[in-house]
């Protein structure tokens, strides 16, 4: 398989999923309490950053002092990225309202997670060709990939801008061009994806802190039930990876 | 002389046809390599594989060495390793432990890779 159709396999396994989520999202929007979708989007991304410290092998805690330059590389990424995002995000000190830049700045840290995916994703095609995404695997990554869109939509929907199907669409596409772009580091194997993917997991806490002032309210009960079914329906999708 | 025979089929009865080197427990190494193709070939193997026989008394090591260049690894042993240890490209990490409880136990990496689904194997402990 050339690198061009590994990319565009990448493309549609990435994007598709991720606008039918994050519009059904904001189609729920309509709906439900900003701040139930908002406690939805926090427990999504409470199980993505286990999910994310583990694929950058935990900052490789587990070398002791002794990681060297790629251990330094690994904190860098996580450190250096988080706070990139918040100096971006000038609204970040305030607990205010999420205005559309961040729901972008959220697209793009999930573009660095889907990036990393991409990377192995391209490596795996590069060497085993179509039949690495005709298994189970597949079905898991595209589902986890529609609840991401659903996580995405709720910056969306407890945004200040009114939430709109062509605001999804414009997430949706930040996200799946930086997983396209990046995969064929994967496919020719240029370096490891742990690197991007502790880039990834330093955006989930900025997305973490930024979406979680909008989940707090007085109805604590379907606040935290509203969390757990985010937390539950991700790690349903890690259930479907495992088979 | 009946003593003496009681007394060997007494002394028989207890190796129940084990031989004197099965008795003795050894240490045993053993080496998985993860990459795309799953554990030491799993992809095109079929899971569970590989599987690895000890013996209840054995003291285990079991490397492990990622040998893939993109995507990171991970590997647990139900009840006897459930913590694990993930593993980097071109890393390696290892677990060594004494096989207790005789029973077959399933080993599996323990991080969502690309390759998760025929990363599973077996190891068995024999009494």
């Amino acid at each position: 398989m050339d690198v061009l159709t590994a990319m565009a396999l990448v493309l549609a396994a990435t994007f598709v999923p991720l606008i039918v989520g994050s519009s059904v999202g904001v189609l729920l929007g309509g709906f439900v309490d900003k701040r139930i979708m908002a406690a939805l989007g926090v427990g999504i991304l409470a199980w993505l950053f286990i999910d994310l410290m583990s694929d950058a092998i935990q900052l490789d805690v587990a070398q002791g002092f002794g990681g060297g330059w790629a251990q330094v590389a690994l904190v860098l990424g996580f450190i250096a990225t988080f706070v990139v995002l918040v100096i971006l995000d000038k609204g970040f000190s305030s607990p205010g309202g999420l205005p559309l830049v961040v729901a972008l700045l959220a697209a793009v840290s999930l573009g660095l997670h889907s990036g990393g995916e991409a990377m192995d994703i391209g490596n795996g095609l590069a060497s085993t060709g179509l039949n690495y995404m005709l298994g189970s695997e597949t079905v898991a990554f595209i589902t986890h990939k529609a609840i991401e869109g659903l996580m995405l939509s709720a910056f969306l929907v407890a945004g200040t801008s009114k939430p709109s199907l062509k605001n999804a669409a414009l997430v949706s596409g930040v996200v799946g061009v930086m997983a396209t772009v990046v995969t064929p580091l994967g496919y020719f194997a240029v370096l490891p994806s742990t690197y991007l993917l502790a880039m990834a997991s330093g955006a989930n806490v900025y997305m973490l802190l930024r979406l979680a002032p909008q989940a707090l309210g007085e109805d604590r009960t379907k606040l935290a039930v509203a969390f757990c079914v985010g937390f539950l329906l991700i790690y349903f999708a890690a259930l479907l990876h495992s088979g | 002389m009946v003593l003496i025979a009681g007394l060997a089929i007494a002394l028989a009865a207890l190796y129940q046809g084990r031989s004197p080197a099965e008795v003795q427990p050894q240490t045993l190494n053993f080496t998985i390599i993860a990459d795309d193709n799953g554990f030491n070939g799993s992809v095109q193997h079929g899971i569970p594989w590989p599987i690895i026989t000890v013996h209840v008394g054995d003291n285990v090591t079991i490397s492990v060495f990622d040998d893939g260049k993109v995507e990171a690894h991970g590997f647990a042993i139900d009840s006897y390793f459930p913590k694990g240890l993930i593993v980097g490209p071109g890393e390696s990490g290892s677990v060594t432990f004494t096989a207790t409880t005789p029973g077959n136990y399933t080993f599996y990496c323990n991080i969502f890779c690309t390759v998760h689904q025929f990363m599973i194997g077996t190891l068995v402990v024999e009494g």
